[in-house]
């Protein structure tokens, strides 16, 4: 539903008369800031489509940090992250106006922009090796709690690492920021029966590293 | 109802915590959960697992490989505002477009004006070949094989 704020930046503009008012809503939308901190996804995108650059500065601090830890979990590199999820952003602003608030939820629309890119991303890149300081060590621990521990999280962290793209977004998507099946379906545009069956399949995969018996060679 | 084969189902997608579940299928796992040693046995195991990921994606987190959000969502903020207040870039004057440029603003245009633009191109093509092939010399007859036929000569 489009709001009063909405409905009055997008007044036709009707001869002298119409010119006036247009005038005296610039004048007041200067004076006046927009409540951009209380606005929603629709509104806030309406200004962006209208050339509102702090109306999408509100839309960068509202969904830039779940972009950016959805793309860090994908991408495994922090300066390549923010440039996907940059380019996913800059994307959005230009095609503010074809965004259609009947047809989806923003948030949708946008992480799917992003989930993609970093899907796309990756294909690209071969994964990183786990550095060194990967899993450092508690001293307070006793020698054979920390042996223990290091090997579990060890394996698991690299077959993490190694799933599957697609997997392991859905995996992101679900259990690191608890988005419903449905939500991160809509997400990777898929049915939420192929997003349950990728979650099964990754889970598959962990419980085979974590129960391999030569799993500390790795 | 929700058959112990579909819950063992689930909690190997969703895992052992039930606000991942589908919401309409909570109650009846809930339900199950009371009065299933099996469905119990099922959802530990699968708790266990849940539990080995959450410490191996922590730690990963914990390794300084994540970066400090404010920071790095400082440098979204400013990088974005950077990038879309930048004027969009401009054809140089005097530089003919690309023929890949060219090829984008048709494919960006409506169908009609897409296909008027086309036809301009193709009117104006043998427009241009009408009145500018000259007629073959009459003592070279390889030539004049060789060479296309004036557009007037088509209706001759």
């Amino acid at each position: 539903m489009e709001s009063a704020a909405t409905a009055a930046i997008r007044l036709p503009l009707a001869g002298p008369a119409g010119a006036r008012n247009a005038a005296r809503q610039c004048k007041a939308q200067m004076t006046t800031p927009r409540p951009y901190g209380s606005a929603s996804d629709p509104e806030l995108v309406a200004w962006s489509a209208d050339g509102d650059r702090r109306a999408f500065d509100a839309i960068v601090v509202r969904h830039g940090p779940f972009a950016l830890r959805v793309a860090m979990r994908l991408l495994h590199d922090t300066a390549t992250a923010e440039d996907v999820v940059q380019e996913a952003l800059v994307r959005a602003w230009f095609q503010a106006r074809n965004f259609d608030p009947r047809r989806g939820r923003f948030t949708t629309w946008l992480y799917r922009i992003v989930v993609n890119r970093c899907i796309d991303q990756r294909r690209r890149i071969q994964p990183a090796p786990i550095p060194d300081d990967f899993d450092a060590v508690d001293p307070a621990m006793g020698p054979e709690v920390i042996m223990e521990r290091n090997q579990h999280c060890a394996a698991m962290a690299a077959a993490l690492r190694a799933l599957p793209v697609r997997q392991r977004a859905a995996m992101t998507l679900v259990y690191d920021e608890g988005l419903s099946g449905a939500e991160a379906a809509r997400i990777l545009g898929l049915s939420a029966k192929a997003v349950e069956r990728l979650l099964a399949r990754a889970r598959a995969v962990l419980r085979e590293r974590l129960q391999k018996p030569d799993w500390q060679e790795s | 109802m929700l058959t112990l084969k579909r819950f063992g189902t689930l909690a190997g997608s969703y895992g052992g915590d039930l606000q991942r579940w589908p919401r309409q299928l909570r109650d009846e796992a809930q339900a199950l959960l009371n009065v299933s040693a099996a469905a119990r046995a099922i959802f530990d195991d699968a708790r266990a697992l849940d539990d080995a990921i959450a410490a191996a994606s922590a730690l990963e987190g914990a390794t300084g490989r994540q970066p400090d959000e404010q920071a790095a969502l400082a440098r979204l903020r400013s990088g974005v505002a950077a990038r879309i207040s930048a004027p969009i870039a401009t054809r140089k004057p005097g530089r003919w477009p690309s023929l890949a440029e060219v090829f984008t603003r048709l494919r960006s245009m409506p169908f009609p004006a897409m296909g008027a633009a086309v036809a301009g191109a193709v009117l104006a093509g043998l427009l241009v070949g009408a009145i500018s092939v000259s007629e073959p010399a009459a003592d070279s007859v390889l030539a004049a094989l060789l060479q296309p036929a004036p557009i007037h000569r088509l209706w001759d």
